[in-house]
């Protein structure tokens, strides 16, 4: 069980981590457009009340193409033999802990909360119990998944790129700071681009 | 059970180097200081890996799906025998 959650990459071959980290995202790009989540960034998630297709799919796509591609430039100073199918698995099925996320906003509710305390910090109004609530649970829910997606990364990029050593765990870093960062900016700039 | 060929020191952790042969038809004794062979200073895991390897004609998906593991992992561990003989050359 703990290799099926953890490191799925020492066992399974990479077609069929391929094709449920593909099923996993046409699926999650579906509840992120059904539940108005914004995966504005390999790190990021955002709630609203409104989402278009075109951007629920244009944000999830670029978040597992910039993060494939850097993960790939990096496995491939530590490790020549990386494979490009082997880091794109490690990504499709490492957003899977993402998806949950978008429950957090059925009915809007996440977004309304968010809303709700900003408006009250603007306005100098208590915030209610209920917005507090809502706001731990999220962060708790955030939290263990974000922890379990990273661990599921860095457990793909270490099977994918042999990678050991300190050397490997600090280009890891690195290259999850430049997808972010790069992801953002391609997010912002196609989103200018196409006037969504 | 079959005993473990010992490949170092278990008290210093060196390489041992085979000092006795024995004929096992005529009991005829060879003494000698004879340094063990790369594959033999292998752990049974890796030496284990290595007959797979040939077996399987250095298909490493075929050892995969023999070993029920993904294709990086294996390689990994060939990279890993690989690095270890290399070493083992430089040292010796």
């Amino acid at each position: 069980m703990k290799t099926l959650l953890l490191k799925p990459f020492e066992r399974y071959s990479e077609s069929r981590l391929l094709l449920v980290g593909l099923l996993a995202f046409v699926i999650g790009t579906i509840l992120t457009k059904l539940f108005n989540t914004h995966f504005d960034g390999v790190l990021d998630a955002h709630f609203s009340n409104t989402i278009s297709w075109t951007e629920t799919i244009l944000n999830n796509s670029v978040n597992v193409v910039s993060l494939t591609l850097i993960l790939f430039a990096v496995g491939k100073i530590i490790n020549h033999k990386t494979r490009l199918v082997d880091l794109l698995a490690t990504v499709l099925i490492a957003r899977i802990p993402f998806y949950p996320l978008v429950f957090c906003n059925v009915g809007n509710k996440a977004f309304k909360s968010g809303d709700e305390i900003v408006q009250s910090s603007l306005h100098q109004t208590p915030i209610s119990t209920s917005a507090i609530v809502m706001l731990v649970i999220m962060v708790l829910i955030t939290l263990v998944l974000i922890v379990w997606s990273v661990s599921l990364l860095y457990n793909g990029y270490k099977t994918a790129v042999n990678g050991k050593g300190t050397r490997a765990i600090v280009l890891f870093i690195v290259a999850i700071v430049i997808a972010e960062i790069i992801s953002k900016v391609v997010i912002v700039s196609l989103s200018n681009t196409l006037k969504l | 059970m079959k005993p473990k060929l010992p490949v170092s020191c278990p008290s210093c952790q060196s390489s041992l180097s085979v000092s006795q042969l024995t004929c096992n038809t005529c009991q005829t004794g060879v003494s000698g200081n004879y340094e063990l062979p790369f594959l033999l200073q292998l752990t049974p895991d890796e030496q284990q890996f290595v007959f797979q390897f040939v077996m399987t004609s250095g298909s490493l998906k075929e050892m995969a799906v023999q070993m029920g593991n993904s294709y990086p992992t294996v390689r990994n561990k060939l990279d890993d025998i690989i690095a270890k003989i290399n070493t083992l050359q430089q040292q010796s």
